[in-house]
């Protein structure tokens, strides 16, 4: 199925390669590749999503259960599946599981509340120090460069934690399926990766994904996925296998991958 | 068989499966259910179909043609636009009523096979067809009642409409074998009775025991015991054509595809 990757010679599925790499807009999004991939679930032209088998069958992890339960008998947009994944407990419970690992923060986002507006503070303060410094007194400019550098180490930090990233740098040197590449570059880049080969016709679905804040559980600032992808039908039927693969110890080993 | 051509075995096309009906080898014509399309807006796949030569043949649900309400000519017309708009060589609908007293059913309700139904029935077809630009085929439904007082067998019944009409037939061997199983009437008698040089192509669908009752879901696989009427129609007569219906609980693309071979398989068999 995969090899271990790094960190921690740890196996990592789409899901939770989408996760790191795009939020979890990203991570539904590599859900219903890999299921798409599996032939468990069927997207139409117009972007209809509809289960082909019943009762969640086919399910490698609870998420993928989740949203083959969601469409137990109705068809959906894929832009409804994507959203409604977003928000369950069981993304929740793929964060926590992420965050539990080290590669994810608890919480992330845009800089919110007073500490945007001590940022901004601090940018007009460095900025009238520097006219001061250039006009009346050098020596201010020494003021002026510890403004900056507060303002930026009070800037909000990212989703990925030091090996989040590894594991993402890893996982865009080893794309090894249609999965794989839609949880790094979204539906609509990943399909164009993974099909690019294939020839077939492409549906147009809608996939709204928005960033990101999880410990507010709605759309907010980090994910970076596209408002109008689209999903292609080869893409989805060519592997069954989505965990990235690469081994190596922490930073800068090569990396492998395998897929089936 | 003048004016239908030789179809072959096509597929309903359903807007969930569309890139499935695409991929599917041997899909040589398809079927559209008439109300569901737009003209001036055919769906992609459609259009896509056409552009490669597969027939798409319109197949309406809502005319009533059985009801004694007036016809409604803006789903005749609804009809023969769409024909008109995939080019189609024939449209149909079924021997029923969906409709009275201003009510709608949501299904398709068995026609009491009465003289006077006929001659009803009768009127309504030749209104349709009066105002369909393409002929017009008739199928049989599966019914879970049978009308008090009929007069006529449903093969009777079917002979005489398209001896008034020259209407097609459309016969469905699952509406064959749901009614043998459900009100026990004989397939084999049925096919004994209607002109079988009148028929335009046949369906074949899946269904499921509940019961005392089979459902003809169109949801589920399609039985032997549905393939062994079809091969027993296919003893008497060559079908232009058969086509699968699939509505629902839409099975994996292997699955669909050994469907339609199995369809093909009985279909050959009788062609040598």
């Amino acid at each position: 199925m995969s090899t271990p990757s790094t960190p921690h010679q740890t196996m990592w599925t789409a899901e939770e390669i989408g996760f790191l790499a795009g939020g979890p807009g990203r991570a539904a999004e590599a859900v219903l590749a890999r299921l798409l991939d599996g032939g468990l679930v069927r997207v139409s032209r117009e972007g209809l999503v509809t289960a082909v088998h019943q009762n969640a069958y086919g399910a490698t992890s609870p998420l993928e259960a989740y949203v083959l339960a969601g469409l137990h008998g109705t068809p959906r947009p894929v832009q409804q599946v994507v959203q409604v994944a977003m928000t369950s407990h069981e993304m929740g419970a793929l964060h926590q599981s992420l965050v539990a690992r080290g590669v994810v923060r608890s919480s992330w986002g845009r800089p919110r509340g007073g500490k945007t507006a001590l940022r901004v503070v601090l940018f007009l303060v460095a900025f009238a120090s520097l006219f001061v410094a250039l006009a009346v007194e050098p020596l201010v400019l020494v003021l002026t460069g510890m403004v900056l550098v507060t303002a930026l180490l009070l800037r909000d930090k990212g989703r990925l934690t030091a090996n989040g990233k590894i594991v993402v740098r890893y996982a865009f040197r080893s794309t090894s399926s249609g999965a794989e590449a839609v949880a790094l570059f979204g539906l609509r880049r990943g399909k164009q990766r993974a099909v690019k080969s294939s020839g077939s016709s492409t549906p147009h679905v809608g996939s709204g994904c928005g960033s990101y804040d999880w410990s507010h559980h709605g759309c907010g600032g980090s994910s970076n996925c596209s408002s109008a992808s689209s999903c292609g039908s080869s893409s989805c039927s060519s592997s069954s296998s989505s965990s990235s693969s690469c081994s190596s110890s922490s930073s800068s080993s090569s990396c492998g991958s395998s897929s089936n | 068989m003048a004016g239908i051509e030789d179809l072959g075995v096509g597929i309903g096309w359903r807007p969930e499966i569309d890139l499935t009906v695409e991929r599917l080898p041997g899909v040589d014509f398809v079927e559209v259910v008439a109300e569901n399309l737009h003209i001036g807006h055919l769906p992609e796949s459609v259009a896509l179909l056409l552009e490669r030569g597969v027939p798409v043949l319109p197949h309406a649900v809502s005319l009533s043609l059985g009801g004694a309400d007036e016809v409604d000519l803006h789903r005749v017309e609804h009809l023969g636009a769409v024909a008109e708009a995939v080019g189609a060589p024939m449209v149909s609908d079924h021997v029923c009523f969906v409709r009275a007293g201003g009510l709608d059913s949501g299904h398709l309700m068995p026609v009491p096979r009465t003289r006077d139904a006929l001659d009803v029935l009768v009127a309504n077809v030749k209104l349709a067809q009066a105002n369909l630009p393409v002929p017009l085929a008739l199928e049989n439904v599966a019914a879970l009642l049978e009308w008090p007082d009929g007069e006529l067998s449903e093969g009777q019944f079917l002979a005489e409409l398209v001896e008034r009409t020259d209407c097609w037939l459309l016969v469905d061997v699952a509406n064959l074998y749901a009614n043998a199983r459900n009100i026990g009437t004989d397939p084999e008698r049925f096919l004994d009775e209607i002109p079988l040089e009148r028929l335009a192509y046949v369906h074949v669908a899946g269904g499921e025991q509940h019961g005392d009752i089979y459902h003809d879901t169109h949801a589920h696989a399609v039985l032997p015991e549905v393939l062994e009427v079809l091969d027993e129609l296919c003893s008497r007569v060559s079908p232009p054509g058969v086509l699968l219906e699939r509505d629902d609980n839409y099975p994996s693309d292997a699955e669909i595809e050994a469907e339609l071979a199995a369809i093909r398989a009985v279909v050959d068999k009788h062609r040598g």
